[in-house]
């Protein structure tokens, strides 16, 4: 191959990434920078407001107010749920559905995705309305308790305020997660699982012993996939929490909610960049752990 | 050739005929910007609607450019004209407070009495929150923002009567709760509503409006005897079993819905409220009073409110002679006798100006009117001139006194702190 052909290779190249390139430069990667200076200063887009560098105040003011920790806490709870939750319990489905341990499978499979094409916000408001004081969720635990004043006090406790976010994720993204790794079953040698029952194996162990090692690329992508949307959800927890999703006294804050309702709506924009600084940091960071343990945990990794 | 020059005298012709109709335009037409403000859904927004247009076809000389948003979509894209300097020449504004800040920030705030006739409106609409008594805008109505409304007829049928003392709600509190029902329907669980609904009546009630007054212009503190006062009554009113754990979980549309069903004899809301009570036998049986007389206050039968927003012409409409005209006949006509008296039909709201003749309230809705004009004071709601955290703080304190998580003296140390800090 002669260089003027590959020099009209390069040419080619550059010109069919230039566009999506500049797309992310100017939608993503430029804002993501300019957040980052912005979070330094003190600048809030007031007309006529003077910009001053002040140095890691913003920051400094994000860790001394308790309602961060509230929303950090909260945050993690959300990740736990996503990753210890939503994938065993979608891996588990995908198993069960994969190995036909269920009948009518194409229903169970569409039931449990149904929550996916539901709008989240619409979630959110459904949960709210159905365990609220006048909801039907509430009328049928009173019938059931036999408690005509019983009533879901989730929110009340700073310790239980976060279950029916947790019902609701369950709820919501497990389907998903279920769909990819129905998906890569479906991939699969089935003659590996059919020797292995000849050779003695329950279910309980080709699930244990073959499945999961062999999905462990896609728990480790799902995983990612999960850290990434807990991090950043907004829309069910404003829909479904009291109070556009602080809860009462705070109790259901998460970052975004938290930085919506104390940087955003006050139009404190320098305060809000600090605070999606914080929350992107953390995204790398557990980012970075999932590829971690993933590789150590890896069959087919290379020692 | 002559294809040529016949497609040039047609792009000269065409380009003529353009410029000619935007420069009879510009002879007859003023262009004038209006950031209006409404839910076009509920009744607030159809008047606002209406009213816009009624002045579009009153005055063909004015070009209106209007946009009508609501809530907080209405605040961004305020904030995003005023940051851009596409400030609207005319727009639904706050007179005071957080709303207004983004306004006062940009300088284009500015007194509106000089626009209108002051003796023509409410005295109390005419007060002004600037520094020198500037009013930053004319108010479309007068409000309260606490009524105590009490079913009568579900009163009477558990053998009680309207409490008008505390100690007389204490001891209805057993009969009403062993009849399965509510003891108010108040909602709790809305942040808001515990400092615009409770914790301004009774900051009036045991400090006045000389307290309220000082405690924004930073002579009092919230942890003067008066707010102290005002937040250990909360707490006891939780203690009582007036409210409940339920009321904290009862968020804005639960307590209406309390109230309407019959699931509690009392309900506490803003005066606004009423005009949901929509059953004529319950608007019939629901008497329109303030709260009960509460132990060791100072000013007795007190309520709170204030003067509603309203719609201003912003300082960069004054550059321009003919803007400005424009602009003052929008100003005049959106607060003016007609359309004060639409709104009270359409949205129950009580005039500002001062109407001559007869004003027909949405049904349900002229006991507002009634009750502002039976309350010797009403003071100022908290908000309507205390601005930012502080505010977010005092509602998120209350609500943890309703949990159980805070002290009366915790509350206003917190709130205190965020109101020096702001």
């Amino acid at each position: 191959m002669g260089i003027g052909r590959r020099k009209g290779d390069l040419s080619f190249y550059i010109i069919m990434v230039a566009p999506a390139l500049l797309f992310f430069i100017i939608i993503i990667a430029g804002p993501i920078v300019f957040s980052l200076g912005l979070s330094f200063t003190n600048y809030d887009f007031k007309p006529n407001q003077i910009i001053e560098f002040i140095g890691l105040d913003q920051y400094i003011r994000i860790f001394q107010d308790n309602k961060f920790w509230v929303g950090l806490q909260n945050n993690l709870i959300v990740v736990a749920v996503s990753v210890f939750g939503q994938i065993p319990l979608g891996l588990i489905l995908a198993y069960l559905l994969f190995r036909g341990q269920v009948r009518f499978t194409a229903f169970f499979q569409a039931m449990v995705f149904l929550p996916q094409v539901i709008s989240t916000v619409v979630v959110g408001i459904l949960f709210r309305n159905f365990f609220g004081i006048r909801g039907a969720g509430t009328a049928i635990a009173r019938v059931l308790v036999e408690d005509p004043k019983f009533n879901f006090t989730w929110f009340l406790q700073r310790e239980t305020a976060m279950v029916p976010i947790a019902i609701a994720l369950l709820w919501i993204y497990t389907g998903y997660f279920m769909l990819v790794f129905l998906a890569n079953m479906q991939k699969m040698d089935k003659g590996v699982l059919e020797a292995a029952s000849i050779d003695g194996a329950n279910e309980f162990m080709i699930f244990f012993r073959i499945m999961v090692p062999a999905m462990a690329g896609v728990i480790l992508v799902n995983a990612i996939l999960a850290i990434s949307g807990s991090l950043k959800g907004f829309d069910m927890f404003f829909a479904l929490a009291p109070n556009d999703g602080q809860g009462l006294g705070n109790a259901n804050l998460v970052l975004p909610t938290y930085m919506y309702h104390y940087a955003f709506r006050p139009q404190k924009y320098a305060f809000g960049s600090a605070i999606s600084v914080i929350i992107v940091t953390i995204s790398i960071v557990f980012i970075m752990i999932s590829n971690y343990v993933g590789k150590k945990l890896n069959p087919m990794r290379e020692r | 050739m002559k294809k040529v020059l016949a497609m040039l005298i047609i792009v000269i012709s065409a380009c003529s005929f353009i410029f000619a109709n935007g420069q009879q335009e510009k002879n007859e037409q003023v262009t004038l910007s209006f950031l209006n403000y409404g839910d076009v859904t509920t009744p607030e927004g159809q008047a606002s609607l209406q009213l816009q247009e009624e002045f579009e076809a009153q005055n063909p000389d004015i070009k209106l450019v209007a946009d009508i948003q609501f809530d907080e979509s209405y605040h961004q894209k305020l904030a995003a004209l005023l940051a851009s300097g596409e400030t609207p020449d005319v727009f639904y504004s706050w007179g005071s407070g957080n709303r207004l800040q983004p306004v006062l920030d940009a300088n284009e705030a500015i007194d509106q009495k000089q626009f209108i006739n002051p003796e023509n409106f409410a005295a109390n609409a005419m007060i002004g929150a600037g520094p020198a008594g500037e009013l930053y805008t004319v108010g479309i109505g007068v409000g309260i923002h606490s009524a105590f409304y009490a079913n009568t007829a579900l009163l009477d049928e558990l053998g009680l009567k309207p409490a008008t003392t505390y100690e007389e709600l204490v001891a209805q509190v057993s009969v009403i709760r062993d009849a399965g029902l509510e003891v108010i329907a108040y909602a709790g669980g809305t942040d808001w509503v515990q400092g615009t609904c409770l914790y301004s009546t009774l900051l009036g009630r045991y400090g006045g409006p000389e307290f309220v007054a000082d405690l924004y212009n930073n002579k009092a503190t919230f942890t003067d005897e008066p707010s102290l006062r005002a937040l250990e009554m909360i707490e006891r009113m939780y203690a009582d079993e007036v409210f409940n754990k339920n009321t904290v979980l009862a968020d804005y549309g639960t307590s209406l819905s309390q109230y309407l069903n019959s699931e509690a004899p009392y309900m506490l809301d803003g005066g606004w409220r009423g005009g949901g009570i929509e059953d004529p036998a319950l608007a019939d049986a629901t008497l329109w009073t303030v709260l009960p007389s509460m132990p060791g206050e100072k000013y007795a039968g007190t309520t709170n409110g204030g003067v509603t927003p309203g719609y201003a012409i912003t300082a960069s409409a004054t550059a321009d002679p003919a803007k400005l005209e424009a602009a003052k006949k929008l100003l005049i006509f959106m607060t003016g006798e007609h359309a004060n008296k639409i709104r009270a039909e359409i949205q129950g709201v009580i005039p500002s100006y001062k109407v001559s003749g007869e004003v027909t309230f949405l049904a349900g809705t002229a006991n507002q009117g009634v009750l502002a004009n039976s309350v010797e004071i009403i003071t100022n709601t908290l908000d309507n001139f205390v601005t930012g955290d502080p505010i977010t703080v005092s509602n998120t304190v209350i609500m943890e006194i309703g949990l159980g998580t805070k002290t009366a003296a915790e509350a206003a140390l917190e709130i205190q702190t965020a109101f020096e800090n702001n």
